[in-house]
């Protein structure tokens, strides 16, 4: 905390030396502009005196002064008058040495201008890198907090359970209730396990090989794999899946994405849930929904039920029994968007929620 | 035959209350479970209880807050933190918000329940009337028993641990004590990280009773040992 403020400070030392030299700089060399046109202004003045001197003290110029000494100040104009020679400075000569120097305080300028824009903009670069970098690492930090979290409960719970079942006073039937609950503490644990070894496969898009999938027949398998919770919780799932369409996904990640979500559907809505699949092509996306009829997500939750670890209901709201892992959600938005695709939920209070995954669609199978 | 003392459970997670509740009961005492912060707080007002056990993570107002809102109240009812936090920062919060005591899960139920009976312990130690009510030092008064201070400034409410400790100190006068005994009898073993809490209360304490804290003639420091107390004789 400490170092990152001090880093903080260096920062904007630095910055602030960056701005100063770069300012610094075009003062200079503005500076240095208005010089070198005094200095070619003063150049000629000395040459106009050197070459009137010279015509004035050696004979032999004063008879041809075009021919012996206009070739040595290339810059002079001998002029004939009554009275003898004038030596004038060119007038080109002097907006010569105008332009001049204007292109030169131009070339400045955008030297100037530019070495700053360079300097800022490497500055500002190394500044939102470090700004991911700490808001990357504060994810990471919540992420093991909460993974933390989610381990220890039922493992403090087991711990207890097992040294309760040591004491002779116990009764059958408390003996009974420990061990059911142990059974669940272990169901949990293992689908934590099984959750954080997802996000660890999902946080590395290398490990995910899209390949032409039939989304309907990822369905028809997660439901089978599904088919005991949904009869245990009486659950009444209906799919409309039109055969044919094509998605480019992982089929891992996308199982695990329509997995969570039916799991999601059902533990949510009051028993019987009634939950149901769809699939649908729009342009170039392929829509697979999963539907409740569930008290529904409250607007101002609808963001944050894809954060890890954020429940709906999580202020004293939440369903007795419902013991998800806190990651479900946080995995069906991580797999899409590693997968190209990404999440879409409609819901409102009383009106049950809608989930669908857009992945994009891969060309029709031939005949399909 | 005593009446069971009741312990209000406030833990979210069904599993763990429930166990809570079995080996409570089993030890004799009359445990109740709130789920939440708001639930322990209506629970609290209809029946007190002689003490919580705290989840820090709870939904809604956390056992922090409510720790905190209990002491506010005045409540001094002992409260012992349960928590998955485990940092030292954690603890710190825990107790300085109030709790006096911090166990973190996964625990073992033995020493729960030997930390239960040793806050009950001290809690009983801290009820009984104190053998000595008054201190004076130097135009000074502590009472011990409303917990506040009359001096030449006027009158200032004491911290409970503060009165606590001095009365640990006055009831063994002259004594050496050192700073784990202190921590034994005031938190609780193992609760504060480490001993130089011992050494921040004493300079707090310090500032309030002596007439120069920077040459202290009542709260001393004994080296290589902790602290004792030197009373003026009682007139």
């Amino acid at each position: 905390m400490r170092s990152r403020r001090l880093l903080l400070w260096l920062y904007l030392v630095f910055l602030v030396t960056i701005l100063a030299q770069g300012i610094w700089w075009l003062v200079y060399l503005g500076r240095e502009g208005r010089h070198y046109l005094n200095w070619q202004v003063q150049r000629l003045q000395t040459d106009q005196l050197h070459a009137a001197h010279l015509l004035r003290s050696v004979p032999a110029f004063q008879a041809d002064p075009e021919g012996t000494l206009a070739p040595h100040f290339p810059d002079l104009h001998f002029a004939r008058t009554p009275h003898g020679y004038e030596i004038h400075i060119d007038p080109g000569m002097e907006s010569a040495i105008r332009v001049e120097t204007a292109r030169r305080r131009r070339m400045f300028l955008w030297e100037g201008g530019f070495f700053l824009f360079l300097l800022l903009a490497g500055a500002s670069m190394v500044f939102v890198a470090y700004r991911r970098e700490a808001a990357f690492r504060r994810s990471r930090e919540l992420f093991l907090a909460g993974v933390t979290h989610e381990f220890k409960t039922p493992l403090a719970s087991l711990s207890l359970y097992s040294e309760t079942l040591e004491r002779p006073e116990l009764g059958g039937e408390q003996r009974a209730t420990i061990l059911a609950h142990m059974a669940e503490d272990l169901r949990r644990l293992r689908l934590m396990v099984e959750q954080v070894l997802a996000v660890s496969r999902a946080e590395s898009p290398a490990a995910l090989n899209p390949i032409a999938l039939d989304p309907a027949e990822i369905a028809r398998q997660v439901l089978a794999d599904l088919a005991p919770l949904i009869a245990r919780e009486g659950a009444q799932v209906t799919s409309a899946l039109p055969a044919g369409e094509l998605v480019r996904a992982d089929e891992p990640a996308l199982a695990t994405a329509l997995r969570n979500l039916v799991i999601n559907a059902i533990h949510y809505s009051p028993p019987p849930a009634k939950v149901t699949l769809s699939l649908a092509r729009e342009g170039r996306w392929l829509r697979l929904s999963v539907r409740d009829e569930g008290p529904g997500i409250p607007r101002r939750e609808q963001k944050r039920v894809f954060q890890s670890f954020y429940r709906v209901g999580e202020a004293g709201r939440r369903p007795a029994g419902i013991h998800g892992s806190g990651l479900g959600l946080y995995l069906v938005k991580r797999n899409l968007e590693a997968m190209g695709g990404r999440v879409e939920l409609v819901s409102a209070p009383g009106a049950g929620a809608s989930f669908s995954l857009l992945l994009p669609a891969a060309p029709r199978r031939e005949g399909g | 035959m005593a009446t069971k003392k009741r312990i209000l459970i406030v833990e979210d997670e069904e599993h763990l209350a429930e166990g809570l509740r079995i080996n409570l009961e089993l030890e004799g005492y009359e445990p109740v479970l709130a789920a939440s912060a708001e639930e322990a707080w209506r629970i609290w007002q209809k029946s007190r209880a002689d003490l919580i056990l705290l989840d820090v993570m709870l939904p809604g107002m956390d056992g922090l807050e409510f720790c905190g809102l209990l002491r506010e109240k005045g409540e001094r009812v002992p409260i012992l933190f349960l928590t998955a936090r485990d940092r030292d920062e954690d603890r710190v919060r825990g107790l300085e918000e109030g709790g006096d005591d911090y166990l973190t899960k996964p625990f073992n139920l033995r020493e729960l329940l030997a930390r239960v009976k040793g806050l009950f312990r001290r809690e009983e130690w801290a009820r009984s009337k104190p053998p000595i009510t008054v201190l004076r030092f130097a135009g000074r008064e502590i009472d011990l028993l409303a917990f506040t201070l009359r001096g030449p400034e006027g009158e200032s409410r004491l911290k409970e641990k503060e009165a606590m400790i001095l009365r640990l100190l006055a009831e063994r006068a002259g004594e050496a004590l050192d700073r784990e005994t202190i921590i034994d009898r005031i938190w609780g073993y193992d609760a504060y990280p480490s001993t130089r809490t011992v050494d921040n209360f004493i300079l707090g304490l310090r500032k309030l009773i002596e007439p120069d804290p920077a040459r202290p003639r009542y709260l001393l420091t004994v080296h290589g040992k902790g602290y004792r107390l030197l009373l003026e004789e009682a007139d």
